[in-house]
């Protein structure tokens, strides 16, 4: 009888046992889910709701459906609201200058980024941990002080100014500030890291050897790089480009302290809206779901033409 | 150095190159001729310069000093991408992004040959090495042994002059490792191309090569066939290398023509031959395991106590101690027609002639 019965109590056991293991794995999972549905999804459903709401002309909402945030963002109806139905161009515009801006950005740093990310993960030995520090520093300080010191420097009294004077390079001082170049200038210094160390990732995983044997079946320097080299580390350049594009399209210090109002983007606006009494709060928060759903799609098609490349 | 009737027989013409590094000498001072077709192994423990070799007539590796010559032609100052010559790498470097056939034809790419030529190179590459079906598939969806075909396809794709190979057996495991040596061999024979192979395993050396250099410690050791080598070894170092041997201190009595006299520690004298001008009055020799047989303790040019016996299949290994405490082993074939000596056993051990090698220490 023992031997019969045996069999089917093990197997019993052993299943009461998974289950306790598996409760035990959800309840030690809890925490994290606890941190990442507090605060990351409650505060960007609460952006979705609040766009749908009217606002409170002292900054809040009324908790009353509206849809006048989107609104104001897409048409135009005149100075006093009776006039026919326009396009609003001026938010598309800002969003526009914004995606050209941060694409800009991202470029720029990509062609600083990969040679500086080449040059580190080939390094040998402890320089590459001494580069890779170096790198980091600048981080270490605040983002503001970084962008305020950046503008001290740039200036049109500035020590840039001086030395380009002093060495004879210019005649009189070049006038940076408040310019697209500055805004540009700033994301970049803002961002480079952030293009580096993904880069670097891939770099240093690369097998060498696959540019030896290019080099080997006749391919010249250009060419391992286009057709080996640049394929091999690609997630960590589009990884780097994703690290710099979205922070850039949504940056507000830079614009605000280095570009002046001329080079107003889509951060600044956003912040304006929750900043003091003038803000509205419904239409903050209807931007930065349009800015939201824009990012998305151009991700969603980004990865879905990745996976469709890898199942042809 | 070479007249011009010999360049259409060597394929490779290493003349004194020498590989500095800041602080070693990979390669010091090293001059061979390998032939048009010949399966020629670079043999010797890891760190003797034998990749470094490889890399140099392939052109990763600068050489500080000397000439490679191709047929004839200088390579050494040629970037790898313009030397008419491919390598298998040892981990294959296949390129993760690209099929097998794209992996294949990009060889031919490179060197600029038009669609339909790609293909029909590439198809033929896919049949020589058996992986049609493949031609699609990434080297990450491929076993270790079909990725290793792939590499050679690749390389041979661009029908090179001559053919690097580094180590390119090693990642495989034992079965088909000697699967691979057969087939190499034979795809070699029908390719004709000069194949020059890298490899620390001496038995693969063995089984496949034409011709076979011992290299160690960025010296040539000895160049000839794989019988010349195993049978004739040059020096000690050889003789332990390639395959088992024992080895005996001895002092030389006398040396005439091929053969010298000498004796052992217990004052045995045996008759040995020599194949280089020995100097000096001592030396050691080698005899290979295989060629020592058992007799009774009277008869015999040694004398001994079986120590130890070790079963090995198709073969039994018996260590002897001699008088004079030094071990021999010997090897017999595990046959019923032979009685295989115990432990303890007193047994004299005949030498066949010309088994014990006189060889400088």
């Amino acid at each position: 009888m023992a031997t019969v019965i045996a069999p089917n109590s093990t197997t019993a056991e052993s299943s009461n046992h998974s289950s306790l293991v598996g409760n035990i794995r959800d309840w030690l999972l809890m925490p994290s889910w606890l941190v990442i549905g507090l605060f990351l999804v409650m505060p960007v459903l609460m952006m979705l709701v609040y766009s749908f709401l009217t606002k409170e002309f002292r900054g809040g909402v009324i908790w009353e459906f509206s849809l006048a945030a989107y609104d104001q963002f897409f048409i135009d109806r005149g100075l006093f609201g009776d006039e026919p139905i326009k396009i609003e161009w001026t938010y598309i515009n800002i969003f526009w200058r914004s995606f050209w801006q941060a694409g800009l950005a991202t470029t720029f740093c990509f062609l600083i980024g990969f040679p500086t990310a080449w040059y580190i993960a080939t390094r040998t030995g402890n320089s590459k941990h001494i580069w890779l520090f170096l790198i980091t520093i600048p981080y270490w300080v605040n983002l503001l002080i970084r962008t305020v010191s950046l503008k001290f420097l740039i200036r049109d009294n500035g020590p840039v100014n001086d030395w380009l004077l002093t060495l004879g390079a210019i005649s009189e001082p070049l006038s940076i500030i408040n310019t697209n170049l500055a805004v540009q200038l700033g994301l970049f210094y803002s961002y480079l890291p952030f293009m580096v160390l993904p880069i670097y990732a891939s770099v240093e995983r690369y097998n060498f050897a696959l540019s030896e044997a290019a080099a080997d079946l006749y391919a010249g320097r250009w060419t391992i790089l286009a057709k080996i080299v640049l394929p091999a580390v690609k997630p960590g350049i589009i990884a780097g480009c994703i690290l710099v594009f979205v922070p850039s399209l949504g940056a507000f210090l830079a614009p605000d302290l280095l570009g002046g109002a001329k080079n107003f983007m889509i951060g600044s606006l956003i912040e304006e809206q929750f900043k003091g009494n003038a803000g509205n709060w419904p239409f903050g928060a209807a931007i930065s779901m349009i800015l939201l759903s824009m990012v998305l799609v151009v991700l969603t098609y980004y990865a879905r033409s990745q996976t469709r490349r890898e199942n042809s | 150095m070479h007249n011009s009737n010999s360049h259409d027989d060597i394929a490779i013409a290493i003349c004194d190159v020498v590989k500095n590094y800041d602080h070693f000498c990979a390669i010091k001072n090293i001059s061979l001729e390998i032939k048009d077709s010949e399966f020629f192994t670079l043999l010797g423990p890891s760190g003797c310069g034998k990749t470094t070799l490889l890399k140099m007539i392939a052109g990763f590796e600068q050489i500080s000093t000397g000439e490679i010559l191709l047929y004839g032609k200088q390579i050494a100052n040629l970037p790898p991408n313009r030397r008419p010559v491919n390598t298998v790498f040892q981990n294959y470097a296949l390129f993760p992004h690209l099929t097998v056939r794209q992996n294949i034809k990009f060889g031919l790419q490179m060197l600029g040959k038009n669609d339909s030529e790609c293909n029909r190179r590439a198809a033929e590459m896919l049949e020589l090495v058996q992986l049609n079906s493949f031609a699609e598939r990434y080297p990450l969806q491929l076993s270790g042994g079909q990725q290793q075909r792939v590499a050679l396809a690749r390389a041979l794709a661009p029908a090179p002059q001559v053919l690097l190979l580094d180590e390119p057996l090693s990642a495989l495991d034992l079965k088909l490792r000697q699967s691979m040596r057969t087939e190499l061999k034979q795809i070699q024979q029908d390719t004709g191309i000069t194949f020059i192979f890298v490899t620390h395993d001496q038995e693969e050396a063995l089984v496949m090569s034409d011709r076979i250099v011992v290299m160690s410690e960025g010296q040539v050791q000895q160049v000839g066939s794989a019988s010349e080598i195993y049978e004739a070894p040059s020096n000690k170092f050889v003789a332990n290398f390639i395959g088992e041997t024992n080895f005996l201190s001895v002092d030389v009595k006398s040396a005439i023509g091929d053969y010298a006299q000498c004796r052992i520690a217990d004052g045995t004298s045996l008759q040995c031959s020599f194949n280089k001008v020995h100097t000096g009055d001592t030396g050691v020799i080698s005899i290979r395991p295989e060629r020592i047989s058992f007799c009774s303790a009277q008869q015999g040019d040694l004398r001994g106590q079986v120590s130890q016996r070790i079963y090995l299949g198709t073969d039994v290994q018996i260590v002897v101690k001699l008088p004079g405490d030094e071990l021999i082993k010997v090897r017999m074939q595990n046959s019923n027609l032979v009685a295989i000596p115990n432990i303890g056993d007193v047994l004299g051990l005949k030498l066949e002639a010309g088994a014990a090698h006189l060889l400088e220490h």
